[in-house]
C-alpha cells in the first residue's frame, strides 16, 4: 500500500478529524477495490516454470508454491481456464466473462489431449501476464 | 463443438420411494423431438479414463418408452402474492414499506405492486435506475412514472411510500432514510406530481417484490423482481400524511387501513399474515430468506425466536428457486419385488441424455439386507447446481491448488439463471444462499459427472456389488423423518463419501443406533459438519446458515445464524454441541484437491482389538498409494482424531496418512490466531486418521476419514489393500457376534 503524501496529505490535515477519517476510509476503499497490485514473479526464475512443467500436480517446492499462489490471485474477467469437452482426453482453452449469465469464450482450436498439457498452457499464459516474458520451451 | 446449452432437463417429485409408492418425473426440452425414458439401476457412474466405467441395468418397467417432449417454463425469483380483492382498488391510497435494497443499480425492481399486466393499469412502487419510482397506469390508458430525486444507497433502511389523493389528484412518492449518519440525511426525498387520471377497479393480485408480467404468447409470470429486504408493508385506502405513514409502521391501526403484513409472524413457513384484522393473508413463492434482521433489529437479540419483532423482514432474491413446478410427464409405481438400491429415470433425446436419480428403500421394519447404505441426500442438495468453479474465482484456485477447469455443467449453469443456486453460491445481490431444493433439475447429480458426492458414492455401490455384499439404501431424508427406527434393523450402516450436512434428528438417529450396538462405517471425509434443518412446510428443501466459523463459501450476517425452518442455531456441528468426532471418531482437519496420499499402519493397529482389520495386508505396505480420486486413498477432504474435540478416549488410530505438502490446508476453525504454519508442510494437524473403536452393546465404529478412500476400491480389479481392509471390516461388522 502506498503512503498518503503530497497534496493529498496536506489537504487532509486541514480538514479536521472527521473529514480526515472520511477521506482516509474513502481512499482505503478505493485503494482496496481498484489499486491492488499484483505480487512480483521473478522472470529469471524459469527453473520454477520447468519444475511445474515436469510436475503440474505437485507437491511443489516452496518457491514454485509461492509463484503459483501469486498466479492464482487472478480476477475472473478475462481469466483463461481449461474446459472439459465431454469427450475423453480432450480439453480446450476457455476465457471467463465478466459476470454470471455471460458466455464463456471457448477456443476450440486450442485442444489438449493431456490435462497436464492444458495446465502447462495456462501456466505459460499467466507467467507471461505477470512477467511480460514468454516462456519458450527448453 | 461446445454448445454451452442443454436441450433436455428433468426432475422428480420425490427422491426416496418404497415399493408400492409412486414417483413422477417432469421433463422439459427445447427440442420438439420425443424422448426415450428407461428406469435404470445404477451400480457405477464413473466412466472416467481410469474408472470402473458406467455400469447400469435397464429395469423392465411399464413406464419405459417414448414420450412427446415439450418446453416447460420456470418461474424464478421470490416474491409474495396476496390474492386479488376489490378492497385493494381504492380511489385514494397509500402503499408503504420499509426496504433495504441490495443492488438498486440492476434494472427495474418492483417493491409493491397492484398492477394488471394486460390492461397496464394499477400502480407499482419500484426501483428504477437506482432511484425510487412509482409507475401508475390510470383510466386514461397512459402509464405515468415519477422518480425520486436522489439514488438509494444499498443496504440502508428506507421508509418508502406512494400516496394518491383523488381529491387533489396528487401522487406523492416518499423516500425517507431510516438511519442517521454523515451524508445520509441527503438521501431523503419527497416528490409529487399531479395525476389527471385515477385508477378504478384494477383486478390484480397484490404482489410484494415483483410485478405481474405477460409475454407475447400471453404467458403470465412475475417479473421485475426485487433484491433486498422488505419489512412492514402497509396498504391504506386513503392518502396519508407522512406523519400517519410513520405512525403506521409500528401501530398498524387506521380507519382506512386495508392490510398490514407482518413478516415477523409465521417466519418458519410461507405465510404472509395480515394483522389489520381484514385477513388478507398471502404467501411467499420460491423461498425468499426469512429469519433475517429487520429494520427494528438493534443487536439486543440474535435469535429470531426470542424476539421475532426484530425479524420482520424478508430478503427477496431474483434468483431464488424452490419448486420449478413443472407438469408431470410420466409416473411409475415401484414394484413390490424391486430390490432396494440406486435408480434413475434415464432420459435420451437425440444426442442428449439426462438422469433423474431416485432411491428405492425397503418397507419399514423389513430390511432386505444386513447392510444399510446411507445415501447423503442432504449433502447432494447442498452442492446441486453449484457455481463454484466460476464464481469462486481466485478462492477456488487457492483452495484447490489448481488452475480452474470447467465441466459441461459449469458452462451451462454459467449461461442460465433459471435453475437456482447451491449453498456454495452467492445470490445475484451478493448474499449467501441458505436454502437448497431438489424440486428442480439437479445438474451434477448423475453418472458421467465429476467424482464428487453422487458419482463418487457410486464407487461404493460398485464395490458392494462386486463383492456380492447385499445392501439396502436409506436416504438422509428418510433418516431425518423417521429417525433411528429406520436403521435399527441393520447389523451395519455405511455412509457415503461426504455426508457433510446433517440435521439434529439425523445426528440423534446415528448416535442412538450406535448406542444400541449398531456397527457404523464412515466412508468419507468432512462429515457431520454443517447443521441443517428440513421443514414439513417445504418438502424437498433444506436450510443452513454459514454461521461464525468453518470453511465457509459465504458468511451469514450477524443476527442471522438461526434457521428460519426451526429456530435452531446453524453453523458447524462442532459449535452446536455434537462434534463429528462424537459420531465417527474423527473431524474435518484439512483439504487439498490435487493429490492423495496412502495411509500407513500405526503401532495401535497391532492391538488385538483391531488387528483383524489388517488380515491379508502386508505389514509395511502403504495402504492406498493409488486411487481414482487424486491418486491416493487419503485425500480431498480429510479428517483426524482429537480427544479434545470428542474422539472417544478408547478409540484407536489404526492408520494415518500425512506428508500432504503445502497444497493441503488446515481447517480454519481449528486455529484461533493468524499464522503461517497451516499447511501440510508445517502443520501436524494436516493428516488423515483411520479410526476404530467399540461402542456399547457389541457395536463398533470404523472411520476412513477421507473422501478419496472409496476411489481406491476398484484398483487392480478390486484386488488391493484398501479393498481388502474394507472387506475385513464389512465382514466382521455384518457378523452378529458382539465386537
Amino acid at each position: 500500500m502506498s503512503a498518503l503524501d503530497g497534496d493529498e496529505a496536506a489537504a487532509i490535515k486541514t480538514a479536521g478529524v472527521f473529514s480526515f477519517l472520511r477521506e482516509f476510509v474513502s481512499l482505503m476503499n478505493n485503494y482496496t477495490l481498484t489499486n491492488t497490485e499484483m505480487k512480483i514473479i521473478d522472470p529469471a526464475r524459469t527453473d520454477l516454470a520447468w519444475e511445474f512443467r515436469a510436475n503440474p500436480f505437485g507437491p511443489h517446492s516452496a518457491e514454485l508454491q509461492q509463484v503459483l499462489s501469486i498466479m492464482r490471485w487472478k480476477e475472473n474477467h478475462g481469466k483463461y481456464v481449461l474446459v472439459e469437452t465431454g469427450t475423453r482426453n480432450r480439453w480446450v482453452l476457455g476465457r471467463l466473462p465478466k459476470r454470471r449469465g455471460l458466455r464463456v469464450e471457448i477456443f476450440e482450436n486450442l485442444v489438449f489431449a493431456d490435462y497436464a498439457e492444458g495446465l502447462w498452457h495456462l501456466f505459460r499464459l499467466r507467467w507471461e501476464e505477470h512477467t511480460d516474458r514468454t516462456l519458450e520451451e527448453e | 463443438m461446445i454448445t454451452q446449452q442443454k436441450a433436455l432437463l428433468a426432475y422428480a417429485d420425490e427422491i426416496s420411494r418404497r415399493p408400492g409408492e409412486r414417483i413422477e418425473v417432469k421433463v422439459s426440452s427445447t427440442s420438439a423431438d420425443p424422448f426415450d425414458l428407461n428406469i435404470v439401476r445404477i451400480r457405477c457412474g464413473d466412466d472416467g479414463p481410469e474408472g470402473p466405467g458406467l455400469k447400469q441395468t435397464i429395469v423392465e418397467a411399464n413406464v419405459n418408452g417414448s414420450y412427446p417432449a415439450r418446453f416447460q417454463e420456470t418461474q424464478v425469483g421470490s416474491f409474495a402474492r396476496i390474492d386479488a380483492n376489490a378492497s385493494f382498488s381504492s380511489n385514494s391510497y397509500t402503499a408503504q414499506a420499509l426496504i433495504w435494497p441490495t443492488c438498486p443499480k440492476i434494472g427495474d425492481q418492483v417493491i409493491l405492486s397492484h398492477w394488471c399486466a394486460t390492461s397496464q393499469r394499477g400502480y407499482a412502487l419500484m426501483i428504477q435506475d437506482e432511484k425510487l419510482a412509482v409507475k401508475v397506469g390510470g383510466d386514461d390508458g397512459e402509464v405515468h412514472t415519477i422518480v425520486s430525486d436522489t439514488p438509494l444507497i444499498p443496504q440502508r433502511w428506507y421508509l418508502v411510500a406512494v400516496t394518491f389523493d383523488l381529491d387533489s389528484s396528487l401522487l406523492t412518492l416518499y423516500q425517507i432514510i431510516k438511519e442517521s449518519g454523515p451524508e445520509l440525511d441527503k438521501r431523503t426525498s419527497i416528490v409529487s406530481a399531479s395525476l389527471e387520471s385515477c385508477i378504478t377497479d384494477v383486478s390484480a393480485d397484490f404482489l410484494i417484490a415483483g410485478c405481474p408480467d405477460i409475454d407475447e404468447e400471453n404467458n403470465q409470470s412475475v417479473g421485475q423482481l426485487y433484491n433486498g429486504k422488505i419489512d412492514s408493508v402497509r396498504l391504506t385506502g386513503a392518502s396519508l400524511t407522512l406523519a400517519s405513514i410513520q405512525e403506521l409502521i409500528c401501530t398498524p391501526r387506521h380507519s382506512a387501513l386495508i392490510a398490514a403484513w407482518d413478516f415477523s409472524q409465521g417466519i418458519s413457513g410461507d405465510k404472509v399474515l395480515d394483522v389489520s384484522g381484514n385477513n388478507y393473508h398471502g404467501r411467499t413463492y420460491n423461498l425468499p430468506t426469512r429469519a433475517v434482521t429487520g429494520w427494528r433489529h438493534d443487536g439486543s437479540e440474535m435469535n429470531w425466536t426470542h424476539r421475532p419483532e426484530h425479524y420482520g423482514a424478508i430478503h427477496f432474491h431474483d434468483d431464488d428457486l424452490y419448486d420449478a413446478a413443472w407438469a408431470t410427464d410420466a409416473h411409475w409405481t415401484i414394484p413390490e419385488d424391486l430390490q432396494s438400491g440406486v435408480y434413475a429415470f434415464h432420459l435420451r433425446q437425440n444426442s442428449e441424455e439426462f438422469y433423474v436419480p431416485f432411491y428405492v428403500r425397503p418397507h419399514p421394519g423389513r430390511p432386505t439386507a444386513r447392510l444399510c447404505l446411507l445415501i447423503p441426500t442432504a449433502s447432494y442438495y447442498a452442492y446441486v447446481n453449484h457455481h463454484i468453479n466460476v464464481d469462486w474465482g481466485s478462492l477456488n484456485e487457492h483452495s484447490s491448488s489448481c488452475f480452474t477447469t470447467l465441466t459441461q455443467a459449469d458452462l451451462y449453469l454459467q449461461m442460465q439463471n433459471v435453475f437456482g443456486l447451491s449453498m456454495y453460491d452467492d445470490h445475484n445481490d451478493g448474499s449467501g444462499v441458505c436454502y437448497a431444493s431438489r424440486l428442480r433439475p439437479m445438474l451434477r447429480m448423475g453418472p458421467h459427472e465429476e467424482l464428487w458426492q453422487y458419482n463418487a458414492d457410486s464407487h461404493i455401490t460398485d464395490w458392494l456389488e462386486e463383492k456380492n455384499i447385499s445392501f439396502d439404501v436409506i436416504t438422509d431424508d428418510d433418516l431425518h423423518t423417521e429417525g433411528s427406527s429406520i436403521i435399527a434393523g441393520y447389523e451395519c450402516v455405511m455412509t457415503g463419501t461426504h455426508p457433510e450436512y446433517y440435521s439434529l434428528p439425523m445426528m440423534e438417529a446415528l448416535l442412538s443406533y450406535q448406542g444400541e450396538g449398531g456397527r457404523f462405517i464412515y466412508m468419507g471425509g468432512n462429515g457431520f459438519y454443517w447443521r441443517v434443518a428440513y421443514s414439513p412446510e417445504f418438502p424437498g428443501a433444506i436450510e443452513m446458515r454459514r454461521a461464525e466459523d468453518g470453511m465457509r463459501s459465504w458468511v451469514a450476517k450477524p443476527g442471522e445464524y438461526h434457521l428460519s425452518f426451526s429456530g435452531e442455531l446453524s453453523g458447524l456441528w462442532s459449535r452446536c454441541g455434537i462434534p463429528p468426532e462424537r459420531v465417527c471418531g474423527v473431524g474435518f482437519s484439512a483439504q487439498g484437491f490435487n493429490f492423495g496420499r496412502p495411509y500407513r499402519r500405526t503401532p495401535a493397529s497391532h492391538d488385538p482389538r483391531c488387528s483383524w482389520i489388517f488380515d491379508g495386508i502386508s505389514e509395511n505396505d502403504p495402504i492406498g498409494d493409488f486411487g481414482l480420486v487424486f491418486g491416493g486413498a487419503a485425500g480431498s477432504e480429510i479428517d483426524s482424531a482429537d480427544i479434545q474435540n470428542g474422539t472417544p478416549s478408547h478409540a484407536l488410530v489404526i492408520a494415518t496418512a500425512d506428508d500432504f505438502g503445502a497444497d493441503f490446508h488446515w481447517v480454519v476453525e481449528d486455529y484461533h490466531h493468524a499464522h503461517s504454519a497451516v499447511n501440510g508442510e508445517t502443520c501436524p494437524y494436516v493428516r488423515c486418521d483411520m479410526v476404530f473403536y467399540e461402542t456399547p452393546n457389541g457395536g463398533a465404529v470404523f472411520s476412513t476419514g477421507s473422501i478419496a478412500f472409496a476411489g481406491s476400491l476398484s484398483h487392480n480389479n478390486y484386488d488391493n489393500n484398501v479393498s481388502r481392509l474394507l472387506e475385513n471390516i464389512v465382514n466382521r461388522f455384518l457378523n452378529a457376534d458382539p465386537i
